[in-house]
């Protein structure tokens, strides 16, 4: 498996190795031809199988993986290495030495003119080009059209779940989005912050297109590492989704392959058999918890750290896991005896900022994932699984009956309904006050299976889902728009 | 047919739609869903644009900070053309 490595810790030796290969790669025509795809991928517009939807992530990391087996082919050797920009964000920085990427655009044409891509050299003339175009060298200036991301954005687009949501473009709402915030907030500066050719359709011309990517790509595995189980939105057939953007749909240009690529089929980046240089070698081992005994003392040792705890559960019943002390963690239940198996997650339902999970659980093996809140943050805490009292009761919704009372009281709490209804048709599920309240509708009969999210489609900042439902029970989370919002509200459901 | 035309930072935009705009020649090439876009040129130098998903707007050489109308794109282009002087 080969290990994709920060580009600064790449050897003289390695470095070269790689620009050898992404030469003789141009040298072939092989490079044009991807950049080509890149180009037509934005000239499709509203159809753009590439950005602005769901399947930014997955499109590139196959774009990028094909890339990177076009240059293994070369140079067994050789893998994609990445920039990581919350370090490496001068004009300065080695990345641009005339050993590597080359250095910024001079003169009034912006020109690259040090490096193993400058023009002069004969080996890097741009043929592919954006529409009315007709510069063939390559062109950068650095930082004119804005900043570099910080590692403070970093962590809050890390921050977001889920993945995606609607409308599933690029007008979703980057709190509520992962996907669109990596894209929008993250990735898009990067192209903007190098300039010249970095802001083109055909901007792959720029090798530095690939590192940037990389290390896109990067952050979306550890966004998949610390929220396992929060699956890639939206499923296939979700209406309103562009062709290929759905979970199972295949995704252009390579949809006319006899096995075609899908988001589905780039979930797992092991599987296309890379890693990063930044992930722990083995995977990480399991704590045992004991039902009923003292808490059991554990930390997050370094920023981004994921601890795994495993308890069994014999006898049918409610059980609450909790934690204890100040370090603010967050905790996912995944089972019963599948560790990928998302049940539910919490944030600070416990005292303080501890997280707090109260839930009937059947028998088997159940797994806790519990990362701290931060991904930059480290800190002490314990842990215990007890068999408990009663579970709260989830408050029932009256269909066309009176609208039940909320209060998101603390920021990214999340409050659940459900509702039952009677018959087949259509439901209105609305909020009411002056709290800027985004709901989720699950069911039927499944907490966990998602049907339709909303921020503001009611009144003001209310939210509203119209949706047509067979009979069953549904269930409503609440929780406010913002991260750190609070507030009252009401929610009602009319058929 | 509709003309908008603005000055910004001392140059010239103008932004056509409907019938004028599909009248003039489009850059050949692959140009996928731009049948009906507006017309937009700077200093009369017709610049290629396209709208994204969102129906916000990208152009040739300018496809990361999508606008939600086209002179706010040409503005931006202004203003990178500048910056980079």
């Amino acid at each position: 498996m080969g290990i994709r490595k920060n580009q600064s810790s790449l050897t003289p030796a390695e470095k070269s190795a790689f620009v050898a290969a992404v030469k003789a790669l141009k040298g072939s025509g092989i490079y044009d031809v991807l950049v080509a795809q890149h180009r037509a991928a934005f000239l499709a517009g509203p159809n753009d199988p590439a950005h602005g939807g769901p399947a930014f992530l997955p499109w590139h990391r196959e774009y990028l993986r094909r890339f990177e087996r076009a240059l293994q082919e070369i140079d067994a050797s050789v893998s994609l290495p990445y920039w990581d920009w919350t370090i490496d964000r001068t004009p300065t920085a080695s990345i641009w030495d005339s050993d590597f990427m080359g250095g910024n655009g001079t003169g009034p044409s912006q020109q690259v003119a040090t490096g193993p891509f400058a023009y002069s050299t004969g080996e890097w003339t741009l043929t592919v080009l954006d529409p009315g175009n007709t510069t063939a060298f390559l062109t950068r200036a650095f930082g004119a059209m804005g900043a570099l991301p910080t590692q403070q954005a970093v962590n809050t687009a890390k921050s977001v779940v889920p993945y995606d949501s609607p409308p599933w473009n690029a007008g979703s709402n980057v709190n509520t989005s992962f996907r669109n915030r990596l894209e929008g907030v993250i990735h898009n500066p990067g192209h903007m912050w190098v300039g010249g050719s970095m802001m083109a359709m055909s901007s792959p011309n720029d090798p530095v297109f690939w590192l940037h990517h990389c290390n896109i790509d990067r952050l979306w595995a550890e966004w998949q590492t610390e929220n396992p189980g929060r699956m890639y939105l939206p499923p296939s057939g979700t209406p309103g989704v562009v062709r290929g953007h759905g979970l199972d749909d295949p995704m252009p240009p390579w949809d006319v392959e006899a096995t075609p690529p899908t988001p589905r089929s780039v979930l797992n980046h092991h599987t296309l058999d890379y890693s990063y240089d930044n992930e722990p070698t083995t995977t990480p081992e399991s704590l045992a918890l004991t039902i009923g005994a003292p808490p059991v003392s554990a930390s997050i040792g370094r920023a981004g750290e994921v601890d795994i705890f495993t308890f069994e559960v014999s006898a049918p019943g409610n059980y609450v896991i909790e934690t204890q002390g100040t370090t603010d963690v967050v905790m996912g239940l995944y089972g019963p005896d599948n560790s990928d198996s998302f049940i539910t997650e919490d944030d600070d339902s416990g005292a303080g900022q501890n997280s707090r999970i109260a839930r009937d659980l059947s028998s088997g093996t159940y797994y806790v994932r519990l990362r701290h809140y931060s991904s930059s943050s480290t800190g002490n805490y314990s842990i215990s699984v007890s068999a408990s009292a009663e579970q709260p009761a989830v408050p029932t919704i009256e269909v066309n009956g009176p609208a039940a009372a909320g209060v998101i009281s603390v920021g990214n709490e999340r409050d659940m309904f459900t509702f039952n209804a009677a018959t087949s048709g259509t439901y209105t599920i609305e909020t009411a006050g002056n709290t800027d309240c985004f709901i989720s509708l699950y069911g039927p009969a499944n907490p966990n299976t998602l049907i339709a999210q909303d921020d503001d489609s009611g009144p003001g900042a209310n939210s509203r889902i119209v949706a047509d439902l067979a009979s069953g029970e549904y269930f409503v989370q609440v929780r406010h728009y913002g991260p750190s919002g609070t507030g009252p509200y009401n929610i009602a459901v009319k058929s | 047919m509709a003309e908008q035309r603005e000055n910004y930072k001392g140059r010239e935009i103008i932004l056509r739609s409907g019938a004028e705009a599909r009248g003039v020649a489009r850059v050949s090439g692959e140009q996928g869903a731009i049948a009906d876009e507006p017309e937009l040129t700077i200093d009369g130098k017709q610049i290629f644009i396209v709208r994204n998903s969102a129906g916000a707007y990208i152009a040739s050489g300018f496809a990361f900070d999508p606008q939600q109308s086209p002179v706010d794109l040409a503005k931006k282009i202004i203003d990178y053309e500048e910056a980079e002087r």
